[in-house]
């Protein structure tokens, strides 16, 4: 039997409304900024670091539902007045990703971690997946 | 055989979910190739932050995304007029020996230099750096401010 350890990038698709407004460079259906995450694996527990800046820990959801990892960071308005000369950021939308994990995580141990707009998740192993040191005997 | 068939409908889901992510990933690439393309000043190819530059009446506000960093790492220099955003983005070592499945987060040196459309004053320039935002707050010279003039009758 396959059985496979890995933390799987998925995704919701819905259409943008135009009343939804889109703020992306490039025509999207996409109505969400997608954080550029990095994923790393040791014996004992994946981690995931999200790029969410401008998210406070007030703006900051993360649900789990079963399987399924969700992430959602809403930036802080900033100041209206005034005019933009550059505008890269695609200020006062959020940021949303979604993880499919797998079944064998602990996910009751799961911790997020919010540090300067970098969001952490250390996702545990579940026991019985972690590398056991096996005494040989004679 | 019913596992079979099961497995098979699994193995099409999958397929179909790894096509969505194909779609957003490349939405991603294309975003960040677009902003790079976009921003003023990148001659040696460096990675450039995206910045939003809004003027108020009486100063600029610069706000630059930089998450993840120390504030020590950043760097912010005015230099004839010209604003310049630099640091290093450094690799967590806590996990130099872990299995990388995903690397999106760009590593390495940034800049990002800005042409200001107006005199500053210089020595009331502020830096804040705050949820991952770098905020630089410029009031305008006396010279640049908007000024009521008043209307005298005689």
């Amino acid at each position: 039997m396959q059985k496979d350890p890995v933390v799987q990038q998925n995704q919701e698709v819905k259409t943008a409304t135009p009343a939804e407004g889109r703020v992306t460079r490039m025509p999207s259906r996409r109505r969400w900024l997608v954080p550029a995450v990095n994923i790393y694996e040791t014996p004992q527990e994946f981690v995931i670091e999200a790029e969410m800046p401008g998210v406070t820990r007030d703006g900051l959801e993360v649900t789990l539902e079963g399987n399924q990892l969700t992430i959602v960071g809403r930036r802080t308005a900033e100041t209206a007045e005034g005019r933009f000369l550059l505008r890269e950021r695609g200020s006062g939308m959020e940021y949303r990703r979604v993880f499919e994990l797998d079944p064998a995580l602990d996910t009751n141990r799961v911790t997020a971690r919010l540090e300067q707009g970098l969001l952490t998740l250390v996702l545990p192993k579940a026991q019985e997946l972690q590398p056991r040191r096996i005494p040989v005997t004679d | 055989m019913s596992t079979q068939v099961r497995r098979y409908e699994r193995r099409n889901a999958s397929l179909w979910d790894q096509l969505e992510s194909l779609q957003e990933e490349v939405d991603r690439l294309l975003d960040t190739a677009f902003a790079a393309a976009g921003s003023a000043s990148t001659l040696w190819g460096e990675h450039a932050p995206a910045v939003d530059l809004v003027e108020e009446p009486d100063r600029l506000v610069l706000r630059v995304d930089l998450p993840g960093m120390r504030r020590e790492d950043i760097q912010v220099t005015l230099h004839d007029g010209c604003l310049t955003v630099a640091g290093e983005m450094r690799p967590d070592d806590r996990y130099a020996q872990a299995q990388v499945h995903r690397a999106e987060r760009v590593t390495g040196r940034f800049q990002r230099t800005i042409s200001l459309p107006v005199a500053v004053a210089v020595d009331q320039i502020t830096a804040r750096y705050r949820d991952g935002v770098l905020e630089v707050v410029l009031p305008k010279a006396e010279e640049a401010r908007p000024k009521q003039i008043q209307v005298q009758a005689d």
